[in-house]
């Protein structure tokens, strides 16, 4: 059964969490919950003073609460002829109250507690009793009748507190679509979670979107809760509301930023699955559809595209997949892209169909589901902490939700969070794997000539450059923070989405002689930085990696020829437990790139380059689009960010110069490109508040400067 | 790869001569397509077009390219028995005089 039960939404609140409210809010006498407290409650008898040591909570299936108010050193005052006072009173009140989702008589629900129509019973100890039995005898009444009077003062008093409001307001309007953000519903249905152990128990409120999904799903078919231990509330969505409501408006607007539009695309102008239209062409590409797939722990984005050049036609499907972690309150897209499936005709040999298989497509896809997923995660982000917070009674001091985890599977993507208390958080534990060191060895460089003509040179000239095969070595290493050590670790690699190939542990020093292993990841992309006129090229294969693990590190170590590829690293850990380390990933892994097939060029051809590159982007009438280059460049060093910007401003300007540079770019700065835009472990680190405040303030700077430019250019003498 | 009875050419005009008889010869050729885009003179020589030097050069130059060119990812590619997922259909092989 997944989250969902076939709706398209859940939130969740946990039991902890509903305790946590029921601590901070008046519930009943207008008392917290927050034991020790204590309740006067008058009857017709006398009165009660009612000192509660202990609440216990159960949330039952059939959509009720079970209170147990554990009582002692409490007392009773007859007010008969005579007053008698009886003391000390133990036992317990069990109060059976439902929980309801109330209505305005209009479109706002919300989630209330229910004491009107409460079951109230009274329990009392055997000394209670007996002290009762006394006091009946000097006031002149049964025990019975002192019991039913005290049971009666407490169910009268009891279902007389108000409701107690749970969660904030839902818009439901069966007749209309509903949305993310204002969260709005065509239906919503309220279902708690009842089973005997009391970590599993919560409060589901279950929502449909669209017309024809109005009434799918069984909220009865979840009998437990889905928030994790420990954690206070859960906030799940189908795929399609993710499509609708995150994925698709994102597309529209991050298409429209490539397009140098300033309104996001309709529904008539994008490609399937999000709208209607056959394709859209965005730098030059036809992009037939882009589709979106919920996979275990990923986002799979599928894009079909077509192609076309002045040598050659190409239609392909570019596959990338998204995973999303938690990164302070930012959810953080690491995107993966996958080997692309690409068919091109060519009608003569031009170093054009050769740039489009290592060119622009994989990474201008990769960079679209990137920035794509820059703006899903943080607006995901946002709109989860809304209605999290929403959660809570209003007047509490709960000061919102901190997210705790983000999960991806095949049904739902969800989120997980834990409400803020005041009191201060400790050190928590950490894993990392990390590089130790890297180095090259037995280098081998060789110089070569290549004739070529840039496209704003008046002829063509020899350039030198350098190529050069070496072995890479490279040691990782896992650090740890309040972790038991010593720590048990089992590395393992692998090639692009491929199985984990384990790394044996070298054998003991008893045995002589150096111990060379290898591990061979197969079907591999490996880029080559030649030949030249096509930027490089893609060859999938086998590679074999030498490895030692010694202790707690793992050296690897690349053979030359094998080309430039990535593998990824994980470290499976064991704490001194021999248990996975609690409260952090046991896994961490780590992406590692090796050059075994290095290429610099002459300085000349970077002169040459950075000429034609500034003539190339001036004269782009598409030069616009640079202002879409996310911040999130601000990651690497000045000079990184400002190359990757011409690079993609090249590839974007949708024409032959730029297309020719962008290729230029690929010899020259091949390495740093390759693992900034086609890497297969491609991260982008999260904005926090601080740093989207930097990034919009650098984003006006820019639109003064160019503003600036503007004027300065139109002023006479200027053109 | 299979051995091919050596044609010999001489001029530009002889290469286009020949275009339909090399494009078959490539055809047959695992990832043909891919190692003429890769490097074509090597793949030309290794289905046994034998060009004259001028005639490289003059492939070159009407290419818009000389050097550039690597063995490397040619041979990665000829040896490699991994499925390839680019493909490559060639119409042609070389540009026509306009």
């Amino acid at each position: 059964m997944t989250i969902l039960a076939g709706c398209d939404f859940v939130l969740e609140i946990s039991h902890a969490a509903l305790m946590k409210q029921l601590h901070a809010t008046p519930v009943i006498g207008g008392q917290t919950l927050q034991a020790p407290f204590d309740l006067t409650i008058h009857g017709a008898l006398g009165s009660a003073h009612v000192m509660v040591d202990e609440v216990i909570l159960n949330i039952n299936g059939d959509n009720t609460l079970t209170l147990d108010l554990v009582f002692s050193r409490s007392s009773v005052t007859g007010m008969g002829q005579e007053p008698v006072s009886l003391y000390p009173l133990a036992g317990t009140i069990t109060v059976n109250l439902r929980v309801l989702l109330a209505s305005d008589g209009l479109t706002l629900r919300w989630v209330e507690l229910d004491f009107t129509q409460s079951l109230v019973t009274l329990t009392l100890t055997p000394d209670t009793l007996a002290l009762l039995e006394l006091g009946a005898a000097r006031s002149g009444r049964s025990v019975a009748q002192l019991t039913a009077g005290l049971q009666s003062a407490v169910r009268d008093y009891l279902t007389q507190q108000p409701s107690a409001v749970v969660t904030g307001g839902y818009v439901v309007t069966p007749t209309v679509d509903g949305t993310l953000q204002p969260l709005s519903f065509r239906t919503l249905r309220l279902h708690c979670f009842g089973p005997a152990e009391q970590n599993m128990q919560g409060i589901g409120l279950f929502g449909n979107f669209f017309g024809d999904t109005a009434q799918a799903g069984n909220p009865a078919n979840r009998v437990a809760s889905a928030v994790p231990a420990g954690e206070d509330t859960l906030l799940a969505l189908s795929q399609r509301a993710f499509e609708a409501f995150s994925f698709c408006p994102s597309l529209a607007q991050s298409l429209a930023a490539r397009m140098g539009r300033p309104q996001p695309l309709t529904l008539d102008e994008l490609p399937s699955q999000c709208g209607r239209a056959a394709d859209v062409d965005v730098d030059g590409v036809k992009i037939t559809s882009l589709r979106v797939n919920f996979g275990p722990a990923y986002i799979q984005i599928d894009t079909d595209f077509t192609k076309s050049g002045p040598c050659y036609e190409a239609v392909g499907a570019i596959p990338v997949r998204v995973a999303l972690t938690l990164n302070g309150q930012s959810i953080t897209p690491t995107v993966t892209p996958l080997t692309p499936t690409i068919h091109v005709d060519v009608d003569f040999w031009c170093q054009f169909a050769a740039w489009v298989f290592t060119g622009p497509l994989g990474g201008w896809t990769t960079d679209l589901v990137r920035d794509l997923f820059v703006d899903v995660s943080e607006k995901l982000a946002v709109s989860a902490i809304g209605e999290m917070t929403n959660l809570p009674f209003r007047a509490p001091p709960i000061p919102g939700v901190r997210l705790t985890g983000v999960t991806v599977t095949s049904q739902e993507f969800s989120l997980t969070g834990r409400m803020i208390l005041p009191w201060p958080v400790a050190n928590s534990p950490a894993l990392a794997l990390e590089l130790v060191s890297k180095r090259a060895i037995l280098p081998d460089t060789k110089r070569h000539v290549w004739r070529t003509q840039l496209w704003c040179q008046n002829q063509a000239r020899n350039y030198l450059y350098f190529e050069t095969l070496q072995t890479q070595v490279q040691s990782f290493g896992v650090r740890s923070q309040l972790i038991p050590l010593p720590l048990t670790i089992n590395y393992s690699i692998r090639g692009g989405l491929g199985p984990w190939l384990p790394l044996v542990p070298d054998p003991g020093v008893a045995v002589i002689g150096r111990q060379v292993q290898f591990v061979t990841v197969t079907n591999l992309q490996c880029q080559y930085p030649e030949p030249l006129s096509a930027g490089g090229s893609v060859i999938v294969r086998d590679v074999s990696l030498e490895y030692s693990v010694r202790g707690n590190q793992v050296t690897l170590i690349s053979r030359d020829g094998e080309g430039n590829f990535a593998v990824d690293l994980r470290a499976e850990v064991l704490d001194a437990t021999g248990k996975p380390p609690v409260g952090v990933d046991p896994s961490p892994a780590i992406g590692v790139f090796f050059d075994s097939d290095v290429v610099v060029m002459d300085q000349d051809y970077l002169d040459d380059l950075k000429e034609c590159a500034d003539r190339a982007k001036a004269i782009s009438s598409k030069y616009a689009k640079s202002q879409a280059v996310p911040r999130w460049k601000q990651a690497f060093t000045a000079r990184e960010s400002e190359i990757l910007d011409d690079f993609r401003v090249l590839n974007a300007s949708g024409t032959l110069q730029g297309e020719d540079m962008a290729r230029h770019y690929r010899n020259a700065y091949g390495g740093l490109l390759w693992r900034a835009a086609a890497a297969q472990q491609s991260t982008v680190p999260g904005l926090d508040p601080a740093q989207r405040a930097a990034a919009h303030a650098i984003e006006q700077l820019d639109k003064a400067v160019e503003a600036l430019h503007l004027t300065l250019s139109r002023l006479p003498g200027r053109q | 790869m299979v051995e091919n009875v050596p044609i010999v050419i001489r001029t530009y005009d002889e290469l286009l001569e020949h275009e339909p008889g090399l494009l078959a010869r490539i055809s047959s050729v695992p990832n043909g397509g891919q190692l003429y885009l890769l490097h074509p003179l090597l793949l030309l020589a290794d289905i046994g077009a034998d060009l004259a030097p001028q005639v490289q050069e003059e492939f070159a130059a009407r290419h818009g390219a000389t050097g550039g060119w690597s063995d490397g990812p040619y041979r990665a590619l000829r040896e490699s028995t991994g499925k390839q997922p680019q493909q490559v259909t060639l119409r042609g092989l070389f540009r026509r005089p306009s």
